[in-house]
């Protein structure tokens, strides 16, 4: 069992991800000069092993070198979480830390398996052995990847790291890891089950909990970069739903979007980014009035969250739309995909109410527009928007299908997506003067109605966590500091051991 | 020169222990010191002349005196016992640069220290079983004393309950030493392991009984639960060097005597049936025992000593296994665990020496203090995770791949289980070195200078990790002879 590095040629799926990294993450880089503004030298050479994670997970030959650089990238994370040093930062970097470890466990295990099986950890090998075995070897091994996969993405249920670590970086960190770094996760299930020829529906499901799921808690939330975080399990699910779909449409589809939410949910929390750089707060009830004193702020942060809800002709709706032609044939699902997006405007149209509209309180007096090094970004970002949504057919010829080596076309400009935009357009508001009217999502709203604790996936996991840690310190109290009783143990060793080899071991 | 370099490097340093002394007559300033860096490196020399034939898979055999094997004592030096004496030189090694620069350490603990380091030395080179007996007897006698070498009454108390719990598995091995020897009239190992199956055969029961009385007393030596109970204690009472030295290769002594004794003495007749999957499971509560009780503590050295434990319960794991990947796992680790957990125990010293505070949740903010410890403690526990891109992560992949061969799913989510829990406690350490408040200085307390030696060696294990873990081949070729010795 010998390891080697081994790199390139990648092919198209791998130059896909390596050129949205590498064309995304230099905003990242830029937009933190201002913004980070102590100990500088820390932040980017952790920020720089991150990238180094990223593109080896992406250029990884094997499942093995996938797993180590995601373990580095993991780990380079984990330190631009916990970069602000805040009290809430340490709980949430602890709660990513241990469940991508928990993720890469999974992800070591398959490989291993694999490994076992084939006799190589080489995906181009796998992809030739694969057909020689049956769906119900390769199934757990895949199932095991993928969950190992869905912990790195945060879909739903296994998302309870994800509302806590992202809000609580540094805003271009979170940009990070909302844009690029739980999009490795798609890559990696996109990569293992088309090589393995293990794809199954069951996707579908969790890519729907995870919309449904992720926009519902969204519109509840009142802290500005939490409620992104939410959009983030949301929007990963319409990949997942992609990806469950498995046509040439689905797949291409889920692909795009992976680029997409990367473009708008970067955009998105650099705006928020900056506008806790003017303001210092992030509470939706200490915000408002923002529009006039960062104009330019509010712009970009109206192109993202048009893009976001999926309207014409920004960026999202075009994935969106190739999302909804491969689900065709599903109402159901197409009336998850239209509820999801609805809610989505809902939820940033309460954003764009309570952020920038109304009166600027007194306390925000000093706010004023980014320094030109944190507005640059965020302009190439909605202008990228824009031009992927109007240049989407181009785009899906040039670069989406491509990547997938299939030859994908799709005709974006007919009379449905107007239809669905203003269906959309109409839903959302609809369930924004009913939420607002009901108190589901005011101001108030975490007070007005918390979950009960059963229900959410966060307390238990919480409260097993923590019921795990009295556990241990009360076996640590129970532990006997007395030496007669040690001395009492070694004879009972002794003894059970000769009971054993006498009697047991026949 | 070769012929006699067996024997040279137990004795070099035992002899420079006494020699240490005598510099108090010389006008050297610090020529304890010099002493035992010399005669240290001077027995690396002597071990790696022999390199050659162990490499290419010679067994060389030394007969003290000229004595044949019977009646006279005969060192060995193959694959195993190189890669663990190479183990002990190495550490030793830097155990001594640590110890350098902190100036209250005088003759007396250099002469105790490389007593000690023979000690391990002898018990890794001899064939001879009574032989071993003594030479654990002198190791274990010098490092009672090392860690009480700051009289400290928490210290003494540690060390006397190390004095028992030792003593009494040196009992208990004298009396397996015993009842062998009346048995096949011999002490050397090769003629014992040469009558087992042939006394197996006519009386199970004395086997199971040697069987058992080895077990406890290595056990007690390597920290198998429910025979740990001297490690939290002494590993965190003793001074940091000799925590090193407990944590690093007194534990690791512990498992090579079980490699050496039962697979030599037992292979054929008691392993085939099972004995090996009983420290299989006792591994595996030893795994879990750790790992909970490392998240319970609140002292960070007692929590690096219960982070010992849960190490040594995969390693028991994975050579109870007894395949060819489960001993390259082990040993693997054992390489691994040595360099990390002595490393680490540095970083603890020097962290609990500039701060004064032993608990962990009083080290807040310790990164802006010392930056560079903190990022060699970060680069040594994630090793010891099994993170790559450092050396733990291979050999706890070997040992997963090792379980996962056998087919045993119990077994492997209890190492998954062993892997999540290290990183938690690890962890919850690194957060709050990390965290943005300062710690608060007891107003009386002064911290000790911490000189350039202390730095050194402490960076030289981390980046050993590193090293180790971008070019394992290196270990590796050390490795397979080690295990071509116990799987012919």
């Amino acid at each position: 069992m010998m390891y080697t590095l081994p790199f390139f040629p990648p092919d198209s799926l791998s130059l896909f991800m390596l050129v949205m990294i590498c064309l995304l993450f230099p905003l990242v880089f830029v937009y933190s000069l201002p913004y980070v503004r102590r100990s500088f030298f820390r932040y980017y050479s952790v920020l720089l092993l991150t990238l180094v994670g990223m593109l080896g997970t992406v250029l990884a030959k094997d499942l093995l070198s996938f797993y180590v650089f995601l373990e580095i990238m993991t780990v380079g994370v984990y330190f631009l979480i916990i970069d602000n040093k805040k009290k809430e930062s340490f709980p949430a970097g602890f709660k990513y830390i241990l469940m991508m470890f928990t993720g890469g466990v999974f992800i070591l295990l398959a490989a291993l398996m694999l490994y076992n099986l084939t006799g190589t950890f080489e995906l181009a090998a796998m992809a030739r052995e694969a057909p020689f075995y049956s769906r119900t070897v390769l199934m757990p091994i895949s199932t095991l990847f993928v969950i190992g996969c869905l912990i790195q993405i945060g879909a739903v249920p296994f998302h309870i790291w994800l509302p806590d670590a992202h809000p609580i970086a540094p805003s271009p960190v979170s940009a990070l890891l909302s844009g690029l770094a739980i999009k490795i996760g798609a890559y990696g299930i996109i990569r293992l089950i088309f090589t393995l020829q293990t794809w199954d529906s069951t996707l579908i499901i969790i890519g729907v909990s995870s919309m449904l799921f992720g926009v519902a808690l969204a519109l509840r939330q009142t802290d500005i970069k939490r409620l992104l975080a939410y959009h983030s399990i949301s929007q990963m699910g319409y990949v997942l739903l992609g990806i469950g779909a498995g046509t040439g449409l689905g797949i291409g589809g889920a692909l795009f979007h992976v680029l997409n939410h990367a473009i708008f949910k970067m955009l998105l929390f650099l705006c928020m980014g900056a506008v806790i750089y003017a303001t210092g707060e992030r509470e939706l009830n200490r915000l408002g009035g923002l529009g006039r004193r960062m104009p330019l702020t509010l712009a970009v942060f109206g192109v993202a969250a048009l893009a976001i809800s999926g309207m014409p002709p920004l960026n999202g709706f075009a994935s969106k739309a190739l999302l909804s032609a491969a689900i065709s044939g599903n109402l159901w699902l197409k009336l998850a995909v239209i509820l999801t997006a609805a809610g989505t405007f809902a939820s940033f149209f309460k954003l764009y109410r309570y952020a920038f509209w109304g009166e600027l309180p007194e306390k925000l007096g000093g706010a004023r527009e980014v320094p030109l090094l944190m507005s640059m970004p965020m302009l190439v970002l909605a202008a990228a928007c824009l031009a992927a949504g109007l240049f989407s057919s181009q785009l899906l010829r040039g670069l989406v299908a491509p990547a997938l080596g299939s030859k994908l076309t799709f005709d974006f400009w007919n009379i449905n997506v107007l239809i669905e935009a203003v269906l959309i357009l109409g839903l959302g508001a609809g369930i924004y003067a009913f939420g607002m009217k009901a108190g589901f999502f005011g101001l108030r709203a975490e007070k007005a109605g918390a979950c009960p604790v059963y229900l959410s996936l966060d307390r238990l996991c919480c409260g097993a966590a923590s019921l795990l840690e009295k556990g241990c310190s009360a076996f640590g109290e129970m532990h006997s500091r007395s030496m007669n009783i040690h001395l009492f143990w070694v004879i009972l060793a002794l003894t059970g051991l000769l009971i054993i080899l006498n009697f047991l071991m026949v | 020169m070769t012929f006699h370099a067996p024997i040279l490097v137990i004795v070099v340093p035992l002899l420079s222990a006494f020699l240490t002394h005598l510099t108090k007559y010389t006008r050297l300033k610090r020529g304890a010191e010099i002493v035992a860096l010399t005669s240290m490196i001077v027995s690396l020399f002597f071990l790696l002349s022999m390199s050659g034939p162990v490499f290419s898979g010679e067994v060389l055999n030394y007969d003290l005196g000229g004595w044949p094997p019977p009646a006279g004592i005969s060192l060995t030096v193959d694959g195993l016992s190189f890669f663990f004496s190479l183990l002990a030189v190495g550490v030793g090694l830097l155990i001594i640069v640590y110890s350098l620069g902190i100036y209250v350490y005088a003759r007396r603990y250099y002469s105790l220290l490389l007593i000690a380091l023979s000690g391990i030395l002898g018990i890794v080179l001899t064939r001879d079983i009574f032989n071993m007996y003594v030479f654990f007897e002198i190791l274990a006698v010098a490092s009672y004393i090392l860690v009480t070498y700051k009289h400290k009454t928490r210290a003494i108390k540690a060390s006397f309950k190390y004095l028992i719990m030792s003593e009494s598995a040196w009992v208990l091995f004298l009396l397996a030493v015993a009842v062998l020897y009346g048995l096949t009239g011999s002490l050397n190992m090769d003629d014992i392991a040469a009558q087992t199956p042939i006394i197996y055969q006519t009386n199970p029961q004395v086997i199971y009984l040697v069987f058992a009385l080895m077990m406890i007393a290595f056990g007690i030596k390597c920290g198998m639960f429910p025979l740990h109970t001297w490690i939290p204690e002494a590993h965190s009472q003793a001074p940091t060097p000799v925590s090193g030295l407990l944590s690093g290769l007194i534990l690791k002594v512990g498992l090579y005597a079980m490699l050496r004794v039962f697979f030599l003495f037992f292979g054929a007749p008691l392993f085939l049936r099972g004995a090996g999957s009983i420290i299989v499971y006792l591994g595996l509560i030893t795994l879990i025992v750790g790992a909970c009780l490392a998240l319970a503590q609140e002292e960070l050295k007692k929590l690096l000593a219960f982070s010992s434990i849960n190490q040594i319960g995969f390693i028991l794991i994975a050579i109870g296994l007894g395949t060819r990947l489960g001993f390259e796992g082990g040993l693997f680790h054992i390489f691994n665990h040595a360099l990390i957990k002595t490393g680490l125990f540095f970083c603890a010293g020097i962290i609990i020496s500039q701060t004064g505070f032993w608990k962990i949740g009083q080290m807040k903010g310790v990164w802006r203090k010392m930056p560079g410890l903190t990022a060699a403690f970060c680069v040594l526990s994630l090793a010891v995770i099994g993170i790559p891109p450092f050396n733990g992560f291979f050999s706890k992949m070997f040992i997963v791949e090792a379980v996962l061969l056998e087919q045993n799913y119990f077994l492997l989510f209890f190492v998954f289980f062993g892997i999540i829990m290290t990183a938690a406690y690890f962890f919850r350490v690194i957060q709050t070195f990390f965290a943005q408040e300062d710690f608060k200085q007891k107003p009386d307390f002064v911290p000790q200078p911490v000189g350039p030696f202390e730095h050194l060696s402490t960076y030289v294990f981390a980046a050993f990790c590193l090293l180790v873990g971008l070019f394992p081949g290196m270990v590796l070729s050390l490795i397979h002879p080690a295990v071509k010795v116990l799987l012919p």
